[in-house]
């Protein structure tokens, strides 16, 4: 369990602020624009950027701690491999020189199939395998929580999902909770425990299913489909809020087949796309905002 | 170079412009003497005044790249604004006049001025004024910064963020930074290394005031004999020395610069 309670990290002027934040279950997901503080938020969590406030892992205060000595593994971005180091020495370092158990470290190579690179020069095997061994590196060093700060955003969904269900078999074998920092909705379908919507370093929300969703933000990074803002105003449609007709209305156009089936039109200079379950009769489109659900920005 | 790249075509003529800029005075003085009078002059002293000097100019590069090491990880590491505005002053003796410089050696570290009776009371016998140590603290004074400011954008730059990861790997900040990031900062501090040391080879004016002569009456670093040459009204010896400081510098940045690349 994470648990963070008047928490502030800054970055020059970029403040993060967490009042309260409990997250139950081993599997949570961050989701926020580029530059929302999700890097900042983690690193801090990690003991690498300062804070103030509470940072609780398994009722354990450690924002006082070092990052060394907190226990939290970080994969980053760029994930950060020591490249001109074999694979073996990157796996071993924290063996060597950390917390890391020989245990895990052999368990790991032999369940993850890394012993063929296990020679070479972490700056000469693939992303994917390098990604790979990212978190095998992190895992070796046996940590209670594993930050990931989007490393995986560089690789198509069969990879990247395959990668994050791998993550969950290793988290509930070595019994770690994970804190998955994305912007690409599809990353959830696994399912989680949390999903931590976080905008200009605030917490938005926090969800533990994508139907208890509340804010426009938080929607609009999961789904672009089913979202206008009129006059200031933020809206979740569905087809009752839908009029084609050959009267009055925007003109609009069809994309997709079947389920994946929507239409797109313009507002006020605007495009906004929205779901249809079968192709629509009528030469426009009006909106019949009173039948939307209006959402908190 | 590949199709549509007007602007490189362009640009040739800056670049050759430049590269002859640079060549042209180096053709010249290598050509100015005959090979004969090159090669006699290789007895005036001036093997003995480069071969000091190199020496001197390395120690003093060899300081600041392990004075480089620790300042570094303290201004990178330090959110402090007045450590920052401390720091922008690594460059100030860059743009001092080196005669200046020398002065301010001078009326810093000779043992009648305050800083030096300090060094007196503590090292009996101390002298400043055409010693080695003359030498090495002016050169270090306005060299340091090459090296220094190489090394410090290569560690904020690139190397801090792998040291963080180890960290989380639960290595302390000393093993991190012993183990991985001056690791990494070993191609840095290499260039480091041979900035610091081109620019001491080629200083003269401080060295003018505090180290007219290194070893009592005999021997000069190569910029100020080569001066006294000129001084003397020798051109001929003037630029033969000088090619022969060219030839072997030429000689020095290319060892260095294989070294580098197979860094």
């Amino acid at each position: 369990m994470i648990r963070i309670r008047d928490f502030v990290a800054r970055r020059g002027e970029f403040e993060v602020r967490i009042q309260e934040l409990n997250l139950q279950g081993g599997r949570n997901f961050l989701i926020g624009r580029n530059g929302t503080g999700k890097t900042t938020l983690l690193n801090s969590i990690a003991g690498l950027i300062n804070s103030s406030g509470t940072v609780e892992i398994g009722g354990i205060d450690i924002n006082a701690l070092p990052p060394e000595r907190r226990r939290i593994g970080l994969i980053p971005q760029d994930l950060l491999l020591f490249g001109r180091m074999s694979v073996n020495d990157n796996l071993r370092m924290s063996v060597r020189y950390g917390r890391g158990d020989i245990e895990i470290y052999k368990e790991i190579v032999a369940e993850m199939h890394l012993e063929p690179l296990m020679k070479k020069r972490a700056n000469e095997i693939s992303l994917g395998q390098a990604q790979r061994v990212a978190i095998a590196r992190a895992i070796i060093s046996k940590p209670l929580a594993l930050l990931m700060d989007e490393p995986f955003s560089f690789q198509d969904e069969i990879a990247r999902l395959g990668l994050i269900s791998l993550i969950d078999e290793l988290s509930a074998k070595y019994g770690f909770d994970y804190l998955y920092a994305t912007h690409n909705s599809r990353d959830l379908e696994n399912g989680f425990s949390n999903l931590i919507s976080i905008d200009n370093g605030r917490v938005i929300e926090t969800v533990d299913t994508v139907e208890k969703i509340e804010h426009f933000r938080t929607l609009a990074l999961l789904d672009y489909k089913n979202l206008v803002t009129l006059d200031g105003h933020n809206y979740l449609l569905d087809e009752r809020a839908l009029d084609f007709n050959d009267r009055e209305g925007n003109e609009y156009g069809i994309i997709g087949i079947d389920s994946g089936r929507y239409v797109r039109f313009k507002i006020d200079g605007n495009y906004f796309f929205a779901s249809v379950t079968n192709v629509p009769k009528g030469k426009y489109l009006k909106l019949n905002i009173d039948r939307a659900r209006e959402i908190q920005y | 170079m590949r199709k549509g790249q007007t602007l490189v075509y362009l640009f040739i003529p800056f670049f050759v412009i430049y590269i002859l800029f640079i060549l042209t005075p180096i053709f010249r003085t290598l050509t100015y003497e005959s090979f004969s009078l090159v090669i006699s002059d290789a007895s005036s002293g001036i093997l003995k005044s480069i071969y000091y000097t190199y020496i001197l100019a390395f120690v003093v590069a060899a300081i600041a790249v392990a004075f480089s090491i620790p300042y570094v990880y303290f201004v990178s590491r330090t959110d402090s604004s007045l450590v920052k505005v401390a720091d922008s002053l690594v460059e100030l003796p860059i743009m001092i006049p080196h005669t200046v410089v020398g002065i301010m050696m001078l009326i810093t570290f000779e043992p009648s001025m305050p800083i030096g009776k300090l060094i007196t009371k503590f090292y009996p016998g101390y002298q400043f004024l055409d010693t080695f140590l003359a030498v090495i603290v002016t050169l270090f004074f306005l060299s340091s910064a090459y090296t220094i400011r190489t090394v410090q954008v290569s560690y904020s730059r690139d190397v801090m963020k792998y040291e963080d990861v180890g960290r989380t790997l639960g290595m302390g900040s000393l093993r991190s930074y012993f183990t991985l990031g001056i690791p990494m900062m070993g191609r840095a501090m290499l260039r480091g290394l041979i900035l610091s040391w081109a620019r001491s080879i080629s200083e003269v004016g401080s060295l003018l005031i505090v180290a007219y002569y290194i070893l009592p009456g005999i021997v000069n670093v190569a910029g100020v004999f080569i001066y006294s040459q000129f001084q003397s009204g020798n051109l001929p010896g003037t630029v033969a020395s000088s090619s022969i400081l060219i030839l072997t510098g030429l000689a020095a940045l290319l060892a260095f610069k294989l070294l580098e690349g197979k860094k």
